[in-house]
């Protein structure tokens, strides 16, 4: 194996464990805050691994919206709750008997999935591939994609609405 | 395409340090050169957070009619050594209340966020850590660990002065980012790329091929909004809530001390050249000369160094040019209350720069038409 | 609507307005005295440290007594010394009281210039010096001797 494979495997395998780690801490946390920090650890490996299948748009999409908006407002949240240290129940663990198995079972269901199902490998995309994915959002997705911003308008005007001082 | 930047540097430092050429695989060359390179970045951003910080004082004092801080070295010019060195040899406090790790953690966080930016700036004309392909979305990504910085910074102090000057930062990050965004949309739409090189390529040619020039007076506009927003994204005044000293003592920095205090300031001042290259490359022409020609080209011949040399110069002075804005503006306006500032972002910036992006679409697609269907009779 | 962009109009050229403001205080002279190497030009009658020209003196006690601190310590005695006239046989020696011991304690001193204004021989005087401060105390008390130097 070259020195260049085992450099690409090392990085690979670091992502893979950050985003497995945190996402360990994220469950297994008593501190929701702790919880919340790693978070931003699992999103930044999944990014990481999304670089890797040479997706880039995703990569920096995961960031944006994941980083910078999502967990800071969760973060935010967090804060605003009120003696947030007091808080010890943030994952409290009721009959893990029953549950792991069923996670089991669940998790080698996936894995069989995964190992079955013909994937379409397509060569990679134009570096980056922004202009794919606007062209596809703009055309064959549309709908899809006016739908979702018919929601979000509906979310911003409920948010208005909840924030008037003196209701309608 | 790692592979293809990985080859590139190969090659160049083949061709450019041949008593170097090791058989050693290109991987091994890349994070070579990542390390030199990120060292040098790293090295130049705090010296420039150094030089800022020295500068700023001065500004100020020149400002209020006074002198400002010139003992140390000509002119005072080492004054950011002599506050270093102060700054290192301080005791590294963490309060009892604080949350450890996380207070430990957090300019780390903070500055990932602002030296990542320096990742994708082309300094020069082929000159830049990584060329990417989506730079200015990577920027507008990265920079989001600012605010996760400084809302952990904040919490793990334990303090309610930090707490509060979080959430501030916050909710002021959060805001303002919309605002920058749809300016960064209106370059995105007038360049049709996002790669920093190429946006600057775009604007070759004189002085009024700039991005400011293009559409006037839109452009302009664009230019005055992402240059407000920038402001509140870098926590500068008027945007200063969430360090108001007057009233939080420090903000989010309140409990922090020594080294992991100047891990802050150097983030503030890097964070400042960061924006200010940003709005250098989108509007202003990056590493292009305001002259229709290069001064050393035309000096000493047609050699592409001396162009790199020059453009570097000229960025490092375009930037400078609007870190003094910066400080002008700084010496000159009063704070913001808060809901002052949520006012001006969502009810001026943004519709304001969502009716430039619209009317600057419409002009260059209305050009784009015309020129496309004007054999039709139109 | 008109209003909404008459205030952003007006908003805008007020930080303007306020720019230009800052910007010329920027270029204008500034008002720092750089002090160890510049100094301010006391005014005439400023009271400094008080000073002696102990040649000048008579040990006529009026400075002791006056003083209301007792700041001033003077001890003289009777001696034949020169003259400050000088004649064509050189110096006339006089018989007139010699000082001996001027002290002036700057601790107590409260720079009221009475000593300075009833000295018969205007020999006291108040000087424009006023960086008196000393690392102790027996520093603080200045002697002036024969011929003026402390």
């Amino acid at each position: 194996m070259l020195l260049g494979d085992w450099i690409y495997q090392i990085i690979f395998y670091a992502f893979v464990a950050l985003s497995i780690g945190s996402a360990v801490i994220v469950a297994f946390s008593r501190n929701i805050v702790y919880s919340a920090f790693a978070l931003l650890l699992t999103f930044f490996g999944v990014a990481g691994i999304y670089v890797f299948l040479s997706s880039e748009f995703l990569a920096i999409a995961q960031v944006i919206i994941y980083v910078g908006g999502i967990l800071v407002l969760v973060l935010f949240a967090v804060m605003l709750t009120h003696k947030i240290r007091d808080v010890k129940l943030s994952n409290p663990s009721t009959s893990p008997y029953i549950a792991g198995p069923l996670v089991l079972i669940i998790f080698i269901g996936l894995i069989w999935l995964i190992m079955t199902t013909p994937w379409q490998i397509k060569g990679a995309l134009e570096i980056g591939g922004i202009s794919d994915i606007g062209n596809a959002l703009m055309g064959k997705y549309l709908l899809a994609f006016e739908v979702s911003a018919v929601l979000l308008l509906g979310a911003l005007l409920g948010a208005t609405y909840l924030a008037r001082k003196n209701s309608l | 395409m790692l592979k293809e930047y990985i080859d590139a540097i190969k090659s160049f430092v083949d061709t450019t340090i041949p008593f170097l050429v090791i058989d050693a695989p290109v991987e091994l060359w890349y994070i070579v050169w990542i390390f030199i390179f990120g060292g040098v970045v790293l090295g130049g951003a705090m010296l420039f957070a150094g030089l800022a910080s020295f500068a700023e004082r001065r500004v100020a004092g020149f400002v209020q009619s006074r002198l400002g801080p010139n003992r140390v070295g000509p002119e005072g010019l080492f004054q950011f050594v002599a506050d270093g060195i102060k700054l290192v040899m301080k005791e590294d406090l963490i309060p009892s209340a604080a949350d450890k790790l996380l207070f430990r953690a957090a300019p780390y966080v903070l500055f990932i966020g602002t030296l990542g930016i320096f990742a994708a700036l082309p300094f020069s004309k082929s000159v830049s850590i990584t060329n990417l392909n989506l730079g200015l979305l990577y920027i507008f990504a990265i920079s989001s660990f600012v605010a996760v910085g400084i809302i952990m910074a904040g919490w793990a102090s334990g303090n309610k002065w930090s707490l509060l000057g979080a959430m501030r930062s916050a909710s002021q990050l959060i805001s303002y980012e919309i605002p920058i965004a749809i300016c960064f949309l209106t370059i995105v739409m007038i360049a049709g790329t996002m790669n920093m090189h190429q946006i600057i390529g775009q604007q070759t040619g004189s002085i009024f091929s700039w991005f400011i020039f293009r559409y006037p007076p839109f452009t302009v506009i664009t230019f005055i909004v992402y240059f407000i927003a920038a402001l509140a994204e870098t926590n500068r005044t008027p945007f200063d809530l969430p360090e108001a000293e007057s009233e939080l003592v420090g903000g989010y920095h309140t409990e922090y001390s020594g080294m992991r205090f100047a891990f802050f300031f150097m983030g503030e001042y890097a964070n400042m050249f960061a924006v200010c290259a940003i709005a250098t490359i989108l509007f202003l022409g990056g590493w292009l000369s305001p002259l229709p020609f290069f001064i050393l080209n035309a000096l000493f011949g047609d050699y592409q160094l001396l162009t790199i040399i020059e453009g570097f110069g000229w960025f490092i002075a375009k930037i400078l040019f609007l870190v003094f804005v910066m400080m002008w503006l700084r010496w000159t306006l009063p704070r913001y209350r808060v809901d002052q500032l949520m006012a001006v972002c969502w009810k001026v910036l943004l519709p304001i720069s969502l009716a430039t992006m619209l009317i600057i679409g419409i002009w260059s697609g209305m050009g784009e038409w015309t020129s496309r269907y004007r054999g039709y009779g139109l | 609507m008109i209003t909404y962009f008459k205030a952003i109009v007006v908003g805008l050229w007020s930080v303007l307005a306020g720019m230009g403001i800052t910007i010329r205080y920027f270029f204008s002279k500034k008002v720092t005295m750089e002090y160890p190497e510049k100094r301010w030009q006391m005014p005439e009658r400023f009271r400094g440290m008080v000073k002696c020209d102990t040649d000048k003196c008579i040990s006529c006690l009026y400075c002791v007594n006056i003083c209301p601190v007792s700041c001033l310590t003077l001890e003289g005695i009777k001696a034949e010394i020169p003259s400050r006239v000088i004649t064509l046989e050189g110096k006339e020696m006089k018989r007139m009281k010699d000082v001996t011991k001027f002290e002036v304690d700057i601790s107590k001193c409260i720079f009221c210039g009475l000593c300075a204004e009833g000295c018969p021989t205007c020999a006291i005087g108040m000087s424009d010096e006023y960086e008196l401060s000393a690392l102790s105390r027996k520093e603080l008390v200045y002697q002036y001797a024969r011929s003026g130097q402390r």
